[in-house]
């Protein structure tokens, strides 16, 4: 190029290269995206005016939105009435009764870290029930360790009104002491101004592989 | 004009660097082992980046309708696998130096570098499920899908270049820089930010297709100004090392142009030059192919390849984004295109 003296065809046509390239890349690029990604919800109507295709669709996504996170909500609580009532089932051949309330079952967790779940809140009275908290217990082991319940964050930290006959979601973080032993902890959760609302709580603190392992050779030091 | 319009993207990537380094934060483990893992692992992401890639991600997601909420913990994502990547491309490449500073396996060993990439990578994961909170179980298995591609192409990429190097491959045009520029850069850099942000914000109604092809005109255009930055800017402005592409010996396109037009000796010359390793290849041998480049008109052909994607990105742009109300977001976007490929040469 620089040994013609860089003239504007030379110049235009390395442009043009580069513009071509280009589009020939992206569009083998898509092409085998579209076999081998899942399909697309859809897209707007291409036929439309820019306007109509935006505001159809800010409409379908906004329906989208609304759809999903109903479904959402809807496939949690069924998921917790089929616990509960799993649980009911299950009861009625036990001897180990779980008592009144629902039950919550964190994921397994190595100590120093987080467990996280949502539980939910029902205010099944007929009138709206304002600023409710939760609080847990101290989670407690078979053996007597516990895990402190300064350990549990909700979110949102306070409902401001739970409506009559209603749901409301919270999340649940508990932060495991790093100190905390292995095994299987229990507690309740309350609510606030909701005094028939409780909730069992369950945590399985699973120990580092290799960890008894190293409390064996702990204590063979030690023994030594 | 252009000084305002630069000023207004540097003011939106700093306050998206003040979110993204809250949420990194948050996803970077503060426990033991801090020195041989968790301090490592923070050391790229605290050296300030521009963070074009999360902001994309944010910007895309609020100008389709979304919210800020909706998009961190995808923008969270891709900003730790990129630092993974580049923990573990600095090693593949032999780099000495990433954002002024030594590169982490200068600083730390191999081994214990690219555990900290690992952990980065791993560290990624986290975002993705707190996805399942912010967005619901469908939504959130959508981006999981992009994220999955995203890193495919990516290593893809990643092979393709250092497979060109290993087996010393010369006989290359410039789709095949495009194409590996496509998988090995613009899929996290550009592309996929676009893609996600777009998928979320507009609820899956966006055409992604559009976003994939203003993402990667945009991310290619600026990879092309990126290599020849290599070749002649400053290490203040640049932040890598100068010439450090020649020492490695990467395929750009600049390297391309001279291998197509040197004469036959000089070919012969370039060809050992390019499969010797990296310390084997000499400060002045370097000189000479940056002389070479000079003289055959290499880098000036690059500049003008160059323009012709920068002009499919800024159409990219308007078919993209068509027909969305105009906003803050949208007009970072926008002129994230001059700010990223009109930089000075």
């Amino acid at each position: 190029m620089s040994d013609d003296g860089g003239s504007e065809e030379a110049v235009k046509s390395v442009r043009d290269l580069g513009f071509q390239a280009a589009a020939e890349v992206v569009e083998r690029f898509i092409s085998s995206m579209s076999q081998t990604a899942p399909p697309t919800r859809g897209r707007a109507d291409a036929g439309s005016s820019g306007g109509q295709r935006a505001a159809f669709r800010q409409l379908r996504a906004d329906l989208a939105r609304a759809v999903d996170a109903n479904l959402d909500l809807v496939r949690r609580a069924f998921d917790l009435y089929a616990g509960a009532v799993d649980r009911l089932l299950g009861n009625e051949s036990s001897t180990n009764g779980a008592g009144e309330g629902s039950h919550l079952k964190l994921p397994p967790v190595l100590a120093g870290h987080r467990a996280s779940s949502t539980l939910w809140v029902h205010n099944t009275t007929s009138s709206a029930s304002p600023a409710l908290r939760l609080r847990s217990s101290d989670l407690v082991s078979h053996n007597g360790e516990t895990i402190r319940a300064d350990g549990f964050e909700f979110d949102p930290a306070e409902i401001d009104i739970a409506p009559p006959n209603s749901s409301v979601a919270v999340a649940v973080t508990l932060t495991i002491d790093l100190a905390a032993a292995p095994g299987r902890y229990r507690g309740y959760v309350f609510v606030n101004n909701l005094p028939d609302e409780f909730m069992t709580i369950e945590v399985e603190v699973v120990g580092a592989v290799g960890e008894s392992q190293e409390d064996l050779w702990r204590d063979r030091r030690q023994a030594s | 004009m252009a000084g305002s319009a630069t000023g207004f993207v540097e003011d939106t990537l700093s306050a998206h660097r003040e979110l993204m380094a809250a949420a990194m934060a948050r996803y970077l483990p503060d426990r033991e082992p801090r020195r041989w893992l968790y301090d490592l692992m923070a050391t790229y992401p605290s050296r300030i980046g521009k963070g074009i890639r999360s902001s994309l991600c944010v910007a895309a997601c609020r100008a389709f309708g979304g919210s800020t909420e909706e998009a961190m913990p995808s923008a969270a994502a891709i900003e730790l696998l990129h630092n993974a990547f580049l923990v573990h491309d600095d090693i593949e490449d032999g780099s000495l130096s990433r954002r002024g500073l030594p590169t982490l396996h200068l600083e730390h060993g191999v081994a214990l570098a690219v555990n900290a990439g690992d952990g980065l990578a791993v560290a990624g994961l986290t975002p993705l499920r707190d996805n399942l909170g912010v967005l619901g179980s469908d939504m959130s298995q959508r981006v999981l899908d992009e994220f999955q591609l995203l890193l495919h192409r990516t290593i893809e990429g990643q092979a393709i270049e250092l497979g060109w190097r290993s087996d010393n491959v010369v006989d290359l045009t410039p789709t095949d820089y495009l194409n590996m520029v496509l998988l090995k850069t613009c899929s996290y850099s550009t592309i996929f930010p676009l893609r996600i942000g777009g998928l979320i914000g507009s609820w899956g109604t966006a055409d992604l297709d559009a976003l994939t092809r203003f993402g990667f005109h945009l991310g290619a255009a600026f990879q092309i100004r990126d290599d020849l930055l290599n070749l002649e800017g400053t290490t203040e402005r640049y932040g890598k090392e100068i010439l450090g592409d020649l020492y490695e010996g990467k395929r750009t396109l600049m390297i391309l142009h001279l291998l197509s037009v040197a004469d036959d000796r000089q070919q012969e010359w370039l060809n050992g030059f390019l499969s010797a390793g990296r310390s084997d290849r000499s400060d002045s041998e370097v000189r000479t192919v940056l002389s070479l480049m000079k003289d055959h008109g290499s880098i000036e052909f690059a500049q003008e390849f160059s323009k012709g994607v920068s002009a499919a990105a800024r159409e990219g742009f308007d078919a993209a984004f068509r027909g969305l109300a105009p906003s803050d977001d949208l007009h970072f976007i926008e002129e994230l295109i001059p700010y990223m490929l009109d930089r000075e040469l």
